[in-house]
Formats: C-alpha cells, sequence, structure tokens
C-alpha cells in the first residue's frame, strides 16, 4: 500500500485521457440459471468487444463488475476494455442485491478518489444493475441505506443509476433503488445482445459526446425494453 | 444505402464498407478507390447547406494539403439534381489522439519522439494558419478530426462542418464538442452561432497542449481546495491546471506529467493567454501564426538526454523531464525502439548546445525520508476489573476473566507489532529500490563525463569527434573538413566538466549520508517492532503468572 502512494498510479500516465467510469451489478442468483446466465455472458463479451472497436473509447471507458449470487463479489475491478478479461458467470445462491449495491457504490468512491489524486477528470460514472428476482435482503438495514446511497448519489449527480428486470424480477421493489426520472426497465425476453450493445452505444456517446448536441442524448432503449403498459 | 452514386459529372461510383458515422450522416468507401471516399447524409442537406458545400469545394485546390475539403457533390442518379451526399478525398494516417495517447504512440508511430510531437504540433499551426487565411473557420476542432500522417503531416477531416463566409454571408459550423468548447461558448446551442477565429484557436492551443504534453488535458488536474471539476466545468472556469501557483487556480497540475516550466517562456505564456481568464476577449488567444513561429523556434532549441537517446527536450532546462517521470511513476513515455533512426537536428550542435549537455549532465538530487517517529511505549497492564461480577467470573470462568482484563491491551500490540514489521519491510524495500535508482543514474553520469574527459585529454580533440561521441551517432560517410575545437570553447567546456565533476563529488557525499538515513530509518523502525514484541511478552508473563496464582 505505502509503494501505491509513493508512485503514481502507471495506468494514469500513458493514458491520461478523462474516464467514464461504469460498474455493472450482475445478478447470479441461483434463478438465473439455464438460458438466462448464458445470454448474460455472452452479452458482457460482445459489450467489451464492441467498446474495443472505439480506439478512443476503449481508452476512456472503465468497467467494475460486481456480481451478487449467494454471496458479493468484485469480479473485476475498474479497467480499460483492452484490459478486461471476461469473466464466466455462474448462477447460484440468493439475490443480496443491497448488498451488492453498497459495494458498487464504495467501489467507485474509490476509484473517483484514485482519478482525484491522478489529476485525471471523469464523466458522471454508472451504476448499471441487473436482476431477475427480487433482493433477499429487502427490507434490512443494508437494503435501505443501499436505497439511500442511490438516492443520494442520482440527487447529488455523482452517478446515473440503471435498474434493468429480467423476467419476473420485483420491478417495484428494484424501483425503490432507482431515481424517480428513471425508473427501472424491464428487459424484453433475453435481449442482453441489445441491452449491451446500448449500453456501449450510450457509454460511448457520454465519454466524448456526439458533436452538433450540447447534452448527450442517449440511444432509444426499445430494442431492447418493455414498453410500460 | 445505396448502392451506387453519382458525382457531379455522372459518373458512377460503387459505394463499398462504410467506415464511420456522425450526427448527420454516415461515411463510406468507394470500392476500387483508395483516394476517395462519400458521405451520405440521413437527411437530405438544404439549400444553404448545399451552398455551403459548393463554397467549400470552391476552395478545396488550394487547401488540399491541410484539409479534406469536399471534391463533388453526390447524387442517387445521374443527371440528377438531388443532393444526397459529397466525395470527400480519403485520408489515411491516423486520428491525432492515436498519436499523443502514449498506448496508441507505441503501436502506431513507434519513432515518434518529442521533436516529432513538435513537428506535428507545429504542421497543425500552419494547417489552422491556411484555413483561417482562406477565410474558413474550423469551428469543431475535436480529437477525432484531425488526422496525422507517419511524415507529421496534417490533415483536417470531417469539413462540411466547416463555417465559411461569402459575400458577407455566413455559413455557421452549427456544432461542437464539450470538451473542445470554449469556455465562452460552452453550455450554448452552437446552432447558428457564429465562430470566430479565437474560438478556433482555443481548439488549437488544446491540441498543441496535448501534443507537448504526450496526452494531458490541459483542464485535468487535482482541486487545489473544493471538490473535483467535471471536464466542462474546468473548461467554463478557466482552470488551467498547469497554471503557476502564484495564479491561485482551482486546480493544481497532477502528478507524473512534465511541468509547465518545461517549455520556452513565449510558450508557456501562449497556453496561459490561450486557457486563462481574459482569452475570451476577441484575438486575445494566440494565432496559428504565432504558434508556428514558437514551435518551430523550440524545435531548434531542443537536446537529447544522455541516458536515453529517445528523450529530446528543451535545452533551456537542466534536467530531461522524461528521465523525471521514470523515476516518478516508473514509466518511460519515450521508450528507445529498437531501430530507432538517430535524431538528427536541421542545424546539427551549436557549441552553446553543447555546452548545455554538459551542463544537463546533473544528477537527480534524491531524498530518503525518514519513518514518521512513533514513540512506542511500554504497556501499561490494565486495571483489574473489580466488583462482584468480576470475583465471581474469575473465581468459577478465570479464562474468561483474564480474557476480559488483558485481551484488549494484547490485540492492540499485536496488531501494532504486524504493521510495524511491514513497515520495516516496505520501507526498506522502497530505500533500496530508491538507492538502486540512483546508483544506476550516477553510472550513466559518471560513464558520459569520463568518456568526453577521455577525448578532451587526447591531443588533439576535434569537435566533430566529440559530437559523435555524445551524440552516439555513426561517423559521417564523409569527413568533413572539422574546425578546431576553439581555444576558448575548449576552456569553457574544461569548466563544465570540472562543475560536472563537483557536481557528481556532492552527490556522491549526498548518497552516502543518504544511506546513514536509511540505515538509521530501518533501525529506529526495528527498535519499535522490538519495543512492542517485548510488550507482548510483557503482558503474556502476567497472564501466565496469573493464572498459576
Amino acid at each position: 500500500m505505502t509503494d501505491k502512494l509513493a508512485f503514481v498510479e502507471a495506468e494514469f500516465v500513458d493514458n491520461p485521457e478523462p474516464r467514464c467510469p461504469c460498474v455493472l451489478l450482475l445478478d447470479t442468483s441461483g434463478s438465473m440459471r439455464g438460458p438466462a446466465i448464458t445470454a448474460l455472458n455472452q452479452g458482457v463479451e460482445s459489450l467489451v468487444e464492441e467498446l474495443n472497436t472505439d480506439p478512443l473509447a476503449s481508452e476512456r471507458i472503465e468497467l467494475a463488475v460486481i456480481t451478487f449470487g449467494g454471496e458479493v463479489r468484485v469480479v473485476q475491478d475498474f479497467v480499460t476494455p483492452a484490459g478486461f478479461l471476461t469473466p464466466r458467470f455462474e448462477a447460484d445462491g440468493n439475490t443480496p442485491m443491497g448488498r451488492a449495491v453498497m459495494a458498487g457504490c464504495q467501489l467507485l468512491k474509490e476509484r473517483k478518489h484514485a482519478y482525484q489524486a491522478a489529476g485525471i477528470s471523469y464523466f458522471r460514472p454508472w451504476v448499471f444493475l441487473i436482476t431477475d428476482g427480487e433482493p433477499t435482503d429487502y427490507n434490512t438495514g443494508t437494503w435501505h441505506k443501499a436505497v439511500e446511497l442511490t438516492r443520494a448519489g442520482e440527487a447529488a449527480k455523482s452517478f446515473v443509476f440503471y435498474g434493468v428486470a429480467v423476467n419476473d424480477a420485483d420491478q417495484s421493489k428494484l424501483n425503490e433503488l432507482c431515481a424517480a426520472n428513471r425508473p427501472a426497465k424491464k428487459l424484453r425476453g433475453l435481449n442482453f445482445g441489445e441491452l449491451f450493445s446500448w449500453l456501449s452505444c450510450s457509454l460511448r456517446s457520454v465519454s466524448f459526446v456526439n458533436p452538433g448536441i450540447a447534452r448527450p442524448t442517449l440511444p432509444p432503449v426499445n430494442t431492447w425494453a418493455l414498453l410500460e403498459a | 444505402m445505396l448502392p451506387t452514386v453519382y458525382d457531379e459529372t455522372g459518373r458512377a461510383f460503387r459505394v463499398g464498407r462504410q467506415f464511420a458515422h456522425g450526427g448527420q450522416g454516415a461515411i463510406f468507401q468507394i470500392e476500387n478507390r483508395d483516394d476517395l471516399c462519400v458521405k451520405l447524409y440521413n437527411q437530405p442537406p438544404d439549400a444553404q447547406q448545399a451552398q455551403k458545400l459548393r463554397l467549400l469545394q470552391n476552395r478545396a485546390p488550394r487547401l488540399a494539403n491541410v484539409a479534406a475539403l469536399p471534391v463533388s457533390s453526390a447524387y442517387a442518379e445521374a443527371n440528377s439534381t438531388t443532393l444526397v451526399g459529397v466525395f470527400f478525398p480519403f485520408v489515411s494516417g491516423r486520428a491525432i489522439f492515436e498519436l499523443y495517447g502514449t498506448r496508441f504512440r507505441l503501436e502506431y508511430f513507434q519513432h515518434a519522439d518529442f521533436r516529432f510531437l513538435i513537428h506535428t504540433a507545429g504542421n497543425l499551426a500552419d494547417a489552422f494558419e491556411k484555413l483561417h487565411q482562406a477565410g474558413v473557420i474550423i469551428g469543431d476542432v475535436n480529437e477525432q478530426n484531425v488526422r496525422v500522417l507517419p511524415d507529421a503531416h496534417v490533415c483536417l477531416i470531417d469539413c462540411d462542418s466547416f463555417q465559411i463566409t461569402d459575400h458577407e454571408r455566413t455559413y455557421p459550423s452549427n456544432v461542437g464538442t464539450p470538451l473542445w468548447t470554449p469556455p465562452e461558448l460552452q453550455g450554448m446551442d452552437l446552432t447558428g452561432v457564429v465562430r470566430t477565429t479565437n474560438h478556433d484557436c482555443f481548439g488549437l492551443a488544446q491540441l498543441i497542449f496535448l501534443l507537448l504534453f504526450v496526452g494531458r488535458h490541459p483542464f485535468a488536474g487535482v482541486p487545489r481546495t473544493g471538490p473535483p471539476l467535471t471536464p466542462e466545468d474546468a473548461i467554463r472556469a478557466y482552470a488551467f491546471a498547469f497554471a503557476p501557483a502564484c495564479l491561485d487556480g482551482p486546480l493544481q497540475p497532477p502528478p507524473g506529467c512534465p511541468p509547465l516550466a518545461t517549455l520556452p517562456a513565449e510558450i508557456q505564456h501562449g497556453f496561459l493567454r490561450a486557457f486563462r481568464e481574459g482569452s475570451a476577449q476577441p484575438g486575445a488567444r494566440p494565432t496559428a501564426t504565432e504558434w508556428k513561429v514558437w514551435l518551430q523556434r523550440l524545435r531548434h532549441s531542443l537536446t537529447v538526454c544522455f541516458h536515453h537517446p529517445n528523450h529530446a527536450f528543451w535545452q533551456g532546462i537542466p534536467t530531461c523531464p522524461w528521465c523525471d517521470i521514470i523515476r516518478e511513476t516508473g514509466l518511460n513515455l519515450f521508450p528507445t525502439a529498437a531501430h530507432h533512426p538517430r535524431v538528427t537536428g536541421p542545424t546539427g550542435f551549436s557549441e552553446n548546445t553543447f555546452l548545455t549537455r554538459f551542463h544537463n549532465l546533473a544528477i537527480h538530487p534524491f531524498h530518503i525520508q525518514r519513518a514518521p517517529a512513533c514513540a512506542v511505549t511500554p504497556a501499561l497492564l490494565p486495571a483489574r476489573p473489580t466488583g462482584l461480577w468480576s470475583a465471581l467470573q474469575r473465581r468459577f470462568a478465570p479464562a474468561r476473566w483474564r480474557y476480559r482484563w488483558l485481551g484488549r491491551a494484547l490485540r492492540h500490540e499485536r496488531h501494532a507489532y504486524t504493521a510495524t514489521r511491514i513497515a520495516v519491510r516496505q520501507t526498506l524495500r522502497k530505500q533500496q529500490a530508491l538507492i538502486a535508482t540512483y546508483h544506476e543514474e550516477f553510472r550513466l553520469a559518471r560513464t558520459a563525463l569520463e568518456s568526453a574527459l577521455q577525448q578532451l585529454r587526447q591531443s588533439a580533440p576535434d569537435r566533430c569527434e566529440l559530437e559523435i561521441l555524445l551524440s552516439k551517432q555513426s561517423a559521417p560517410a564523409k569527413p568533413p573538413a572539422v574546425p578546431k575545437l576553439l581555444a576558448s570553447t575548449l576552456q569553457r567546456l574544461q569548466e563544465e566538466i570540472t562543475r560536472c565533476e563537483t557536481r557528481i563529488q556532492s552527490a556522491q557525499q549526498n548518497c552516502t549520508e543518504q544511506l546513514q538515513v536509511s540505515q538509521a530509518t530501518t533501525a529506529q523502525l526495528a527498535w519499535q517492532r522490538d519495543q512492542v514484541h517485548a510488550n507482548i511478552q510483557n503482558l503474556l508473563k502476567h497472564l501466565r503468572n496469573d493464572s498459576a496464582g
């Protein structure tokens, strides 16, 4: 640890581009077993592939992955797509969603400190949660704290929180985490491919912002999301 | 997508693969043509846009070297008048961020050193100068619209968004990129906004900065006080992170990059004029012509580092900034490529650059930090718990009771012990690494000096030989008629060498002193560790005694 403080992180010296961090909080609980987890694996793989095809985006976007299935695991700390080793997720255990959200926020906070110390500017981070169940830590202290964290983070504009519900996930509980103006979306079938393709496009447009518009407009979500009735 | 498009003369072209897309359309290759591409619009351009494209096309022949201006309109059918797109010359090379970004540079421009970056910056200023002289404003300057060719030539692309004025009528650019928009236009809807050369010069200064500071953004720094700024907010606040500390901006320079003072004063001032308050005044930012002159001057006043032949830097500073970064971060931004062509200056060496190089033979002063002194006091025996409950517990559950009495103190001491043991190990390792790096540097400096001294001692040293030796160049094919070193130069050289020797001596002394500091620090830490260990033994003894009693 002491060594880390003494030396400047090399990753910020040979690549001082502004960063756009994104945390993926992925549900790998038992209910994801079968085609869902396969589709998720392929989706993450295609996300990394797509980001790698864009040279500027591959320098700016940083991904981190936290899974929650039985336990909460940081599968991948923040890294640019080139250094991202696609993990294989396996479905098992319950759904400690609140704990995962807290771990994600913590990881993000540490990353922001690293950016600030290295003098690297960053775009507003994204927290992207995908789940197919209902939180097993619902209505515990952890859950309340997680809700508080995401609401406060959204209000202070310190990150953007996206919730995606798969199959029969409990959307109303998921919505407690989301900001009122950005409710959770429901994934159409197992369209993880389209979902991650949308995520890749959105992150790219956020990370350098399309010419001609003052604020990035994200691509439409109708390729993967079910529209509310 | 159309399979075939037609140019103004009715010639048909087969549309190939799409290779880029923007807000207004997508760009496609033309089959069997590597010099041409076509941009097809999502929406057919209106009359104003069509007129603008025609005006730009008229300027194309004059500006072909610096910008890929449209060469013809594109139609869906021969002899049609409905514009669907526009033909551009195809520009090879790489986007400019693939030159200043170190990871890409090592892949696509392996031979590019600092001199190459300055050269590119000069060509960029030249391109801006030519466009501005032709009455064209770029508007949307950004890191993806500038292409750099392997010979450092620069060509702007995506030119249909340029702003052009004709007969007092201005056809605005309408587009921009937040990271590249000057403070006075930040957050504005740019549709219909008439841009000025001063706006363009903001983007130009940013690109030059990125090149000279190897990818560092001028507005990204460490917050002095207060919250971190987003890139756009920093631009809006004129928070140029590399401004001198006395100007008291909200940001200070990030670690691990060269300071602004590694460049000549005129360039430093240029950046301050481009990025600080007051730059929004019309004509306040340095023009492309000014940059061109400064960069040219800088290119002719470079010197090469003794340790890394790939490190070029301005001769006005005492030490190599790229070596400083290696020391600070362990990373070499300009590693020597195996087949790196020798850096040859357009003017060769003057006596002064020659002397400067000796002058640069400064040895990095190094300094070992003492470990923070923390007093270790002998652990006091905590007071024995008293009271009825305690007495009972002591009687019937003595182990529990002892744990209540001493457990906390023991735990605390054990933590302290682990922490100091780690500290001793890490401090030692760090100090050893520092001393090793320093010794390596020291050795290199010594070697360089010794070889120069030896050369000087030989009977008739001539300048050419010395130059060859110092620049490690191969001998020229035809030995030129070499002037002998002038007596005065020789004397100055000898003086400089003496000074170098003194510096090396004092460096050696410093090294000895630092070694002592290192030993003292480690010894002190080890003592602390032993003290804590003794504390633990003491506590344990009490525990044993008590259980025995």
